[in-house]
């Protein structure tokens, strides 16, 4: 019987396994590091660029493969009740070294024992997301912070940066197409953009549903990019 | 206030040096991470650390070693995955409530997610991960399982009254583990078949977010307490959120079932195998509704999946061989069916259970082959292995047999055992029905009714005789007389109930006996195996309670 390869099945799975090679980089630089910060070697500072750059690609494979899901249908939220601060920290404790290695200082702002619906896996990729461009764009300081807002959860994360581009700016409300966020100029694809606008959007709650907002100043007077879930 | 008890959960983590007395097993299929997990768990002061690389080896260990925490990658190869491995470690109880089970992934975590409602890892890390992340996961997990102690040991004592105050005074203290609570309250409200409260607390869950576990337990009441266009609508709703959710595909074909709607069901079935395929059981019940619908061609397609999957699984089972059998037999390939029949022997040796249902099997092929007298014979080879064995079999087993004793011409022997599933079932109207629809098959309707009414009038004049003597305040001679009958009828549940019901009101007019408490109990346990659901069930339980002294009662 012959049956044509779906391409993007090809790239579906040629994924799955470059993500897995990147999983085995990602732990031997860890323990790369461990070792060279024993020892204090020169190449300590340069390894966490190396970390860096691993992990901007493997957030860029979850995207890619998150698309390939919506785009075949396959894209569904696994929503549970969860501890709010219980999340952030994790997302502090999983990027706190790599922002440390360059002086930034990360702060958080979550009421204890404040609980939500949502699924934490794709939240927590959003804001991880966010968190490696900070890394990128602030001065040094990043700061994360959660708390209910009417009937939403809003999870913030703010720096002290030059904060973002005027064409990347999104509104609360405002509909935004993500064909006219990609920039070839600049290299963003906007895809991440889309990925957070996707997770967002997939969280409803009775007629709510979640949305993003991308603004400049804020508590840091940097950038400020914050999701919303009903 | 240095006599002030701390008695909330903790919500700290456990202090280092717990974590390091750990037994851990790492199940991993690749070499590689295997030992960047070693170093990572050796850097936490953890010195007892086992791996596997396969699932097949995971379960081996776990089946002979105790673990406090399980590593395991969710991608392990071609054989058993991550979800089969925790599967199968939760059914046969190589592991209990205070396990850490962590499942490991390189991606999002909804591909595992879609049939896992009620198999769950008690955490998911996403590939890769710092040694920060999993120390922290490890404490936290630790921890919870500690703040949860005295609750899985109510939940284990089946102290269901306990559990639930329990999980009341943790909801209230916060608590990181709230959602795990509220879970678990929900599941302890149905089993202790408080149905009204149960619906009330997972419609105030569903206020706080569409939680799908809960919209899933609502569905569960509605079905359990026989509201199926409830039921139907609470699972419609799950699968419309998110259609990966595949245990709402299977609750919601056994509505449709009992709505008497059997090409629904069967068509729901179809689109979870569609999701799902790699589970036995949803094959098996595809393959049995395909059946019942007279489609051979997907029967035959999902009892063979059922069986090829089985192969290196603990669900293998032989009724999927004779399920296989008998719809080549329907399908008019006998010769085919004997085949399978064959393999199943061989699978089987040494299991009597199988032997008889592989002969009954085999009898149906031989009589389509109209070799009459082997059928005859592989019908009476099972009848004797019956007597033979000690306990008594699965009923389906049962009628399949009787059906097949009158069908070789056996008629006598074939009431005896219709006779006797009826009575053990008295009070089962859906088992009854099966049992008429038998012999409508048998094109002996007339006949098979007059079977059934008799052997029902002597069960329910065995019972009325019993409770009279229990109401004229006999209770000396109830006691004796359910004792009797239950020995006569040990499977019917409502016999089993009054036995145990006699014998605790003796003892509340007359004080308790040790021996007679422990009987009671095992009627009691007794009706609970047959029947979980059984309607009296937590009345008995309660009953049984109170007659234990106060002081042995918090003892052990």
């Amino acid at each position: 019987m012959e049956t044509k390869m779906d391409f993007l099945d090809i790239l579906a799975s040629t994924l799955h396994d470059m993500k897995n090679s990147l999983g085995i980089l990602f732990n031997t630089l860890e323990e790369s590091i461990e070792q060279c910060r024993e020892k204090e070697c020169s190449s300590y500072g340069g390894f966490f660029t190396l970390q860096y750059e691993t992990k901007r690609l493997n957030h860029s494979m979850i995207r890619l493969l998150s698309l390939y899901k919506k785009e075949k249908s396959q894209f569904a939220i696994n929503v549970d009740y969860y501890p709010v601060d219980e999340i952030v920290d994790d997302i502090v404790i999983q990027n706190k070294p790599l922002l440390s290695s360059k002086g930034i200082e990360i702060e958080t702002d979550c009421p204890e024992g404040l609980f939500w619906t949502f699924d934490r896996g794709l939240v927590s990729g959003v804001l991880e997301n966010v968190l490696n461009n900070s890394f990128r764009y602030t001065k040094d300081r990043v700061r994360i912070s959660a708390d209910k807002e009417g009937e939403y959860l809003f999870l913030r994360i703010e720096d002290n940066g030059r904060g973002y581009p005027e064409c990347m700016l999104v509104d609360d409300k405002e509909e935004l197409s993500y064909k006219k966020t990609i920039d070839f100029d600049t290299g963003s694809t906007g895809l991440g953009l889309y990925f957070s606008m996707l997770v967002a959007k997939s969280h409803t709650n009775e007629n709510r549903e979640g949305h993003i907002s991308i603004l400049n100043g804020g508590a840091l007077g940097g950038g400020a990019f914050t999701i919303y879930i009903p | 206030m240095a006599t002030t008890q701390d008695n909330t959960p903790s919500s700290q983590s456990i202090p280092a040096d717990d974590l390091k007395k750990k037994k851990v097993l790492v199940v991993e299929d690749f070499l590689n991470f295997r030992l960047t997990l070693r170093t990572m768990l050796k850097s936490y002061g953890i010195s007892y650390i086992d791996d596997a690389a396969t699932g097949e080896e995971a379960v081996q260990k776990m089946s002979s070693n105790k673990y406090d925490i399980i590593l395991c990658d969710y991608n392990l190869g071609p054989g058993k995955d991550g979800h089969q491995v925790l599967e199968e470690a939760r059914c046969c109880e190589y592991m209990d409530h205070s396990t850490v089970f962590i499942m490991v992934t390189a991606e999002n975590t909804m591909d595992m997610i879609m049939g896992a409602l009620e198999y769950q890892p008690d955490d998911y890390l996403i590939k890769p991960f710092s040694k920060e992340s999993l120390e922290k996961k490890l404490r936290n997990l630790s921890t919870k399982k500690e703040s949860l102690k005295a609750i899985e040991k109510a939940v284990e004592k089946k102290d269901y009254t306990s559990v639930i105050a329990l999980c009341d005074e943790q909801i209230n203290s916060h608590t990181k583990s709230l959602s795990d609570l509220l879970k678990l309250k929900g599941e302890v409200l149905i089993k202790k078949q408080a149905y009204a409260e149960a619906t009330k607390f997972y419609e105030k869950v569903l206020g706080m977010g569409s939680l799908p576990w809960a919209m899933f337990g609502l569905g569960k009441v509605k079905f359990i307490t026989g509201d199926y266009n409830e039921a139907k609508s609470a699972f419609e709703k799950i699968i419309k959120k998110n259609n990966k959710i595949v245990a709402a595909y299977d609750w919601l074909a056994k509505t449709h079932e009992k709505m008497g709607n059997d090409s629904e069901a069967q068509r729901v079935l179809e689109d979870a195998v569609r999701i799902s395929p790699k589970a036995i059981l949803r094959q098996r019940t595809l393959g049995n509704i395909a059946h019942k619908n007279k489609d051979n061609v997907t029967a035959e397609y999902s009892f063979k999946e059922a069986v090829k999957q089985g192969k290196h699984s603990f669900l293998k089972s032989p009724t999927d061989y004779t399920c296989l059998a008998k719809v080549l037999v329907d399908k008019g390939s006998p010769m085919e069916s004997l085949d399978v029949l064959t393999d199943a022997s061989r699978e089987f040796s040494g299991n009597p259970e199988a032997s008889i249902q592989i002969s009954v099997a085999e009898s149906l092929a031989l009589k389509k082959l109209n070799r009459e007298e082997d059928a005859g014979k592989a019908v009476q080879k099972a009848y004797k292995l019956v007597a033979a064995l000690p306990g008594r079999l699965p009923v389906d087993i049962e009628l399949d047999l009787a059906k097949a004793l009158f069908l070789t011409g056996d008629e006598k022997s074939g009431k005896e055992l219709v006779r006797h599933v009826v009575q053990s079932n008295h009070d089962n109207q859906e088992l009854i029905g099966n049992v008429q629809a038998i012999f409508k098959e048998l094109n002996i309707e007339d006949k098979g009714r007059e079977i059934i009414s008799t052997a029902l009038s002597e069960v329910i004049k065995l019972n009325n005789d019993g409770i009279r003597l229990f109401q004229e305040g006999n209770l000396g001679r109830a006691i004796n007389f359910f004792e009797e009958a239950v020995d006569r009828l040990p499977d019917n549940k409502t016999i089993n109930a009054n036995a145990a019901h006699a014998l605790m009101a003796y003892m509340q007019k007359h004080g308790n006996q040790p021996r007679l408490l422990e009987k009671a109990l095992s009627y009691i346990d007794r009706v609970r195996s047959i029947d979980p659901l059984y309607k009296n069930l937590e009345i008995l339980t309660n009953m049984h309670k109170e007659l234990i002294p106060e002081a042995s009662r918090n003892g052990n």
